[in-house]
């Protein structure tokens, strides 16, 4: 048996027994999602709530104008023209790995989904940027504590104060601050229309 | 790292384009440096005296089905981000029935004609012209059968979605039809050696 023939039974052998196991393997269109989790363990890059920003965090660096905030939109542009976030540029997931920022700058992603955002937080941290958050629940999130922000009526004076505060916060980007129970089965669609109703599009 | 990295925007446009000439670099001198530039043994493959191209281009599939197979299932690749062709039944059918017989008639693919060209074979220049003219023709009268060009589209489907079989199984019935064939080749070439040897 020559060396080239001995060669050719080990590869044939291999891929027979790499065929084998798939037969048990499973779909490999399921294992995909672990994708993200891949690059964040090759890059040693974790995701977690440290990173994240809330929409009143977010609210408040708009307000109080911090230096080098830059808010990029990941989702698609019909959804950016029919509302977005202020100060937002529309940024092409796709393109992000090319995009160029200032190095100390604050870069907040958000979209519609956390799994989005949390892509484009990990590409933009592989590039080296230090300063990089997302917003887990996107639009809805804005939505939700910054444009319709309610109370309960029997809430108590400490969390009426607390209110009080969002309430400004709300105001200054043409929000509806109320005091009501917020029914739980409203959908961001519907939330979405009722502030656009109120024309404050930013 | 997780593939693509075009679409996880790991890499642009440029290195995009950069990865695509190594790529392609790597590909036309491994088909040249296994022969596949000379007409002569591509079209022995339709005589069954000398099997190289099926040998090559099975290889090349397994390698890349059980490669993509088991890099997505470590999640190293997402295979929802890879670019399906859409099918279109009737206008690839035909095409693939032009593809072979011009492969048959020119001895070269498309691919192979442009190593035989860069390797200075005078009928690898001429395929490869040829190629160019009928891309030329072909986007010049595309009004006149556009219509059955998008016919019968069938989307972004694979085999297993087609057949309702696992990707295991697809993956393993192909593994074992390139292993059967790779046995058949052998010994049709073995028997086109032999029967060469007695006719001298």
């Amino acid at each position: 048996m020559s060396d080239a023939t001995g060669a050719n039974r080990v590869l044939a052998g291999a891929a027979g027994a790499l065929a084998l196991l798939a037969l048990v393997a499973g779909d490999p269109y399921r294992s995909a999602t672990t994708s993200d989790s891949g690059i964040s363990q090759a890059l040693g890059i974790e995701i977690d709530d440290t990173h994240r920003v809330s929409a009143i965090q977010l609210a408040e660096w708009v307000r109080g104008r911090r230096p080098g905030l830059r808010v990029l939109d990941l989702r698609t542009p019909s959804q950016y023209e029919e509302f977005n976030l202020p100060k937002a540029e529309l940024t092409d997931l796709s393109q992000l790995g090319t995009a160029e920022f200032d190095s100390t700058a604050t870069l907040v992603v958000y979209a519609d989904d956390a799994e989005t955002a949390q892509r484009g937080w990990l590409i933009l941290r592989a590039l080296g940027y230090p300063n990089v958050y997302y917003m887990k629940d996107g639009i809805g999130e804005w939505l939700g504590d910054i444009m319709n922000p309610t109370i309960s009526p029997d809430a108590s004076e400490g969390e009426r104060a607390a209110f009080e505060k969002l309430a400004e916060l709300s105001r200054y980007f043409g929000g509806l601050p109320r005091i009501e129970a917020m029914s739980k089965d409203q959908s961001t669609d519907e939330v979405l229309r009722r502030t656009m109703r109120r024309s404050c599009a930013f | 790292m997780s593939a693509p990295f075009y679409e996880f925007g790991l890499i642009g446009d440029n290195a995009g384009l950069m990865v695509a000439l190594v790529l392609g670099v790597g590909f036309g001198f491994f088909l040249e440096r296994g022969g596949l530039g000379n007409a002569l043994k591509l079209s022995a493959q339709f005589y069954l005296t000398d099997l190289t191209v099926l040998k090559v281009m099975f290889s090349a599939i397994v390698t890349a089905m059980l490669g993509l197979f088991w890099l997505s299932k470590i999640g190293l690749v997402d295979l929802s981000r890879v670019y399906l062709l859409p099918t279109f039944v009737l206008p690839q059918l035909l095409g693939g029935a032009v593809f072979g017989l011009g492969f048959v008639m020119g001895g070269l693919c498309p691919g192979t004609s442009c190593v035989s060209a860069s390797s200075g074979r005078i009928d690898g220049l001429a395929l490869l012209g040829g190629m160019l003219f009928g891309i030329l023709v072909f986007n010049e009268a595309f009004p006149l059968f556009s219509g059955f060009y998008y016919s019968t589209d069938i989307g972004q489907v694979t085999i297993p979605q087609v057949l309702g079989v696992s990707y295991g199984v697809m993956v393993f019935v192909v593994v074992l039809a390139a292993l059967a064939s790779f046995h058949l080749a052998e010994r049709l070439e073995m028997r086109a050696r032999r029967s060469a040897g007695s006719a001298v």
